[in-house]
């Protein structure tokens, strides 16, 4: 095991449902940085309860998660908190932008909670983000008066703005298009390229899959290899 | 700041619903506004008849006196001149005057009534009561001529007017029944009912010669700087001019006082309830609006938004409806307050009936900024009490639970 | 000259009865008086009809024990609200047993003097019964063949009526009409006694009205249904126990 990585997952296991139902049986995974990988399986393979347990959503049962140096399962519920708010993005199947908001004002929600950003600098940050996915002029309308791909154009936005070291992206074609759905994953592989953020992906969208650089199948909450 | 700003546009959301909440806490506000006004307007105003009318300042009686139930003769004041001169020379009493009060009838043609008959100074009354100042019709009385004034209800009663004659029967001090003829001069019209429907004022020497009391009074009431001194002069005169019982006003007035304690308690208990179903309201808006946007806790806890921050977004939902529902409570409370000051709440209805409070005709609620102030206050505080169990439900729901199925 | 002399026959026969009449003082008048009028000690059973200046009439019945101006017990029968209650006299005390809240009262002081019930009667003057002559010094005004006036006036002030004026019927000496005044003797109310009775050797009135001069039509009418003198009352009779009983 390499601990270059800017995740490492070493034998995790995960159940539910007071031990019924096993979500992740020994999972181990080396994550580098700047990586653009993709989490396959059917549903109930565990790939969403491998993404909350990396972005320190969640604790595992055992085994550890490693991200940006830091175990997880040492810290506390308050540090987690502070590494998602400074190393963690977050892109998720419905989009969930807050609807009461401009594009922008989602957008810099994230810079809100974190120090060192005036209104100025926020606003600066946001709009920038939003010309590299595209949404130039579209910067004041709140959610609803977006399209799907629109929106998770913003989703995307709102994950960078804060320049995170990871990107984390549960099913984030699922509730789009098929065309458009391509656009998104295009996007968010051009923005890996351009910030060097590596991205998590869960998906069992064979094109999203196609796309991907490491591909990584769940089963029954293993890693098939 | 972010937390105020989304719950400021989170309020937004559901406008229907922040207005409903809002306007039931606003009514309930306005409503203690008001009657806050109306308690205060009733007391202000009762304080000032009963000081102007009633009980002045400080009084003297003689040892026993208030302990009756019915004050009567039994327990006067005697050697009243000395007394007068003596209270002339002491600082902090402005003015003293003498009163003699005793029951009696006032008869006139075929109508009798039953009534106080109160002996007043022409001279000095008037340093310490507004009495002898009430009259709206006729003239006040001057002298010791043998002349009455009457209460306007009194002489409504009984159809009376200036120029009538009319019969006071009183029982004297040692027993023997005694009565005047005498003719009515002035009509008076003070605003305390006491003074307007159950009082006849005559001067001093009469009703010492009707009670057969030379020199003798029930009171001696006294004027001082300030009201709120009455207290201590009370004390310091008690110290100095010892025999006589000493009063300040509100111990006299201590009837008043309690019923205004008790109508402020009955009045609690009504604004618990209002406030109750204020609460009840806004803490169903609150779980409600948590249960919405569960999904949305968990994305902005996934960014990093730490539970407290999540919770402190839900508080501010309330108090920002406990702001707005306060701010027009206070905008429509003292706009109500303010007009009804001007056009008063009229008290026709209740005629002559006894309201317990010393004034008649019609109330004039007061705008006192510490009430307002602190109705205000009351619903930020009710607000935020009510949002505190749904802000705690939101600040302590599981992350991914509330991303995954949208339940905390 | 006939015509002279029956005026002059007439003024010597009036002259010689009024001297007869002299022989008796108005102190002498006044214990004729009280010898009827005083209750040594009586029971009676009475209606009090009270008649208020604009035509309200009540009535009230109750029975009654009497000692003197010492004692005194009574109780109302009507009307229904008032049955039961009733008022108990010792010296200068008045205690009032309401059944209906099971309470008593005491009245004290000026309170003695009130009228009952609206009425001219006060506390007083239905429970006790006291000798004029003790209290008023006595003059004769005015006599005629039939009546004599007796004027008295009070030794002191504590009495109700300072002043008083008599009309004694010569025959059965005993009061017609009586005049109480004030304590600057002017007149307040009109007692007339409209119907007498004569038990054994005491002439007693069973219908008076009590008038007032003050208020016009206002007037108290209090007649005797049933009345015993001279009853030996047990010694627990004029006792709070017996009140609330």
């Amino acid at each position: 095991m390499t601990d270059d990585g800017v995740v490492q997952v070493n034998g995790v296991e995960k159940s539910y449902s007071e031990g019924q139902v096993r979500a992740l049986r020994g999972v181990d995974l080396n994550v580098p940085q700047g990586a653009f990988l993709a989490l396959a399986g059917p549903s109930g393979s565990g790939k969403s309860t491998l993404l909350n347990l990396i972005g320190g959503l969640d604790v595992p049962d055992s085994g550890s998660v490693v991200v940006e140096g830091r175990q997880l399962d040492n810290l506390s519920e308050k540090e987690r908190t502070l590494l998602r708010r400074e190393k963690i993005g977050f892109i998720f199947q419905q989009f969930n932008l807050v609807p009461v908001l401009t594009a922008r004002e989602n957008v810099e929600l994230p810079l809100e909670i974190l120090p060192g950003y005036t209104r100025h600098s926020r606003r600066e940050a946001a709009d920038k983000m939003l010309r590299l996915v595209g949404l130039e002029g579209m910067e004041d309308r709140p959610p609803n008066k977006l399209s799907g791909g629109q929106q998770q154009r913003v989703a995307i936005a709102r994950a960078l703005v804060k320049r995170p070291a990871i990107v984390l992206a549960d099913e984030p074609t699922a509730n789009l298009d098929g065309e458009t759905g391509m656009a998104v994953v295009e996007l968010m592989r051009r923005m890996r390229n351009e910030l060097g953020t590596a991205f998590i992906l869960s998906t069992h969208d064979p094109r999203v899959i196609e796309r991907a650089e490491t591909l990584v199948r769940l089963v029954d909450g293993r890693i098939a290899e | 700041m972010i937390a105020i700003r989304l719950a400021w546009r989170n309020l937004q959301r559901n406008r229907r619903r922040t207005v409903l909440t809002s306007s039931a806490l606003a009514i309930g506000l306005t409503v203690l506004i008001v009657q806050l006004g109306l308690l205060d307007g009733t007391d202000q105003q009762s304080i000032n008849n009963l000081v102007a009318y009633d009980v002045a300042h400080v009084k003297a009686f003689a040892p026993g006196y208030m302990d009756q139930d019915l004050p009567g003769l039994d327990h006067t004041l005697s050697g009243v001149d000395s007394l007068l001169s003596l209270l002339d020379g002491t600082r902090d009493v402005v003015a003293a005057t003498a009163r003699l009060e005793m029951s009696g009838m006032l008869i006139h043609g075929g109508e009798e009534l039953f009534t106080r008959v109160v002996g007043v100074d022409p001279v000095r009354d008037g340093d310490v009561f507004g009495t002898l100042r009430a009259v709206v019709e006729g003239r006040s009385i001057q002298d010791e001529t043998p002349v009455a004034l009457v209460g306007d209800r009194l002489a409504s009663d009984i159809g009376l007017g200036v120029g009538d004659i009319v019969t006071l029967l009183v029982r004297s001090a040692p027993g023997a029944l005694n009565t005047r003829t005498l003719p009515v001069v002035g009509i008076l019209s003070s605003g305390h009912p006491k003074v307007d429907q159950f009082a006849v004022y005559v001067p001093l020497s009469l009703a010492c010669d009707m009670a057969l009391l030379p020199d003798a009074a029930t009171e001696i009431a006294i004027r001082t700087e300030r009201l709120k001194d009455s207290e201590l002069v009370s004390r310091t005169l008690a110290r100095i001019i010892p025999g006589p019982d000493w009063r300040a006003w509100d111990d006299l007035a201590g009837d008043f006082i309690r019923l205004a304690r008790m109508k402020r308690t009955a009045q609690g208990i009504i604004i618990a309830v209002l406030a109750l179903l204020a609460a009840v309201g806004i803490a169903n808006t609150m779980i409600m609006a948590v249960h919405e946007r569960t999904r949305e806790i968990g994305t902005l806890r996934a960014f990093g938004f730490s539970s407290s921050l999540i919770g402190r977004i839900f508080l501010w939902e309330g108090m920002l409806i406990g702001l707005i529902a306060g701010s027009a409570a206070v905008i429509i409370g003292v706009a109500v307050v303010s007009y009804l000051g001007v056009h008063g709440i009229s008290l026709e209805a209740y005629g002559d009936m006894d309201i317990g409070y010393p004034i008649r005709d019609a109330i004039y609620p007061v705008i006192n900024a510490g009430s307002v102030i602190s109705s205000f206050i009351f619903g930020l505080v009710l607000s935020l009490l009510a949002s505190w169990g749904a802000s705690r439900r939101a600040a302590r729901g599981q992350v991914v639970r509330a991303l995954r199925e949208g339940s905390l | 000259m006939v015509t002279i002399h029956i005026p002059l026959l007439l003024s010597l026969l009036l002259l010689c009865s009024m001297v007869t009449l002299h022989a008796q003082t108005a102190e002498e008048w006044l214990q004729r008086v009280d010898r009827h009028m005083v209750l040594a000690s009586a029971e009676y059973r009475a209606t009090m009809t009270v008649h208020l200046p604009r035509g309200v009439e009540r009535l009230f019945r109750f029975e009654g024990k009497v000692v003197g101006d010492r004692l005194g017990m009574m109780e109302f029968l009507e009307p229904p609200r008032q049955k039961g209650t009733r008022y108990l006299k010792r010296e200068n005390n008045l205690w009032i047993y309401f059944p209906r809240q099971d309470r008593t009262m005491q009245i004290q002081g000026h309170m003695l003097r009130q009228g009952v019930q609206g009425g001219d009667l006060s506390f007083e003057d239905l429970t006790e019964s006291g000798a004029m002559l003790d209290r008023y010094r006595a003059t004769i005004s005015r006599e005629t063949d039939t009546t004599v006036i007796i004027l008295l006036e009070s030794n002191d002030m504590t009495v109700s009526y300072p002043y008083r004026e008599l009309l004694v019927d010569r025959r059965s000496s005993l009061p017609i009409r009586i005049v109480n005044s004030d304590a600057g003797n002017r007149p307040i109310k009109e007692v007339a006694m409209l119907k007498t009775e004569r038990f054994g050797d005491r002439i007693y009135p069973v219908l008076t009205e009590i008038r007032s001069l003050l208020v016009e039509n206002k007037w108290t009418r209090f007649e005797i249904e049933d009345i015993r003198f001279g009853v030996e009352f047990p010694p627990e009779t004029f006792t709070r126990k017996m009140l609330e009983r």
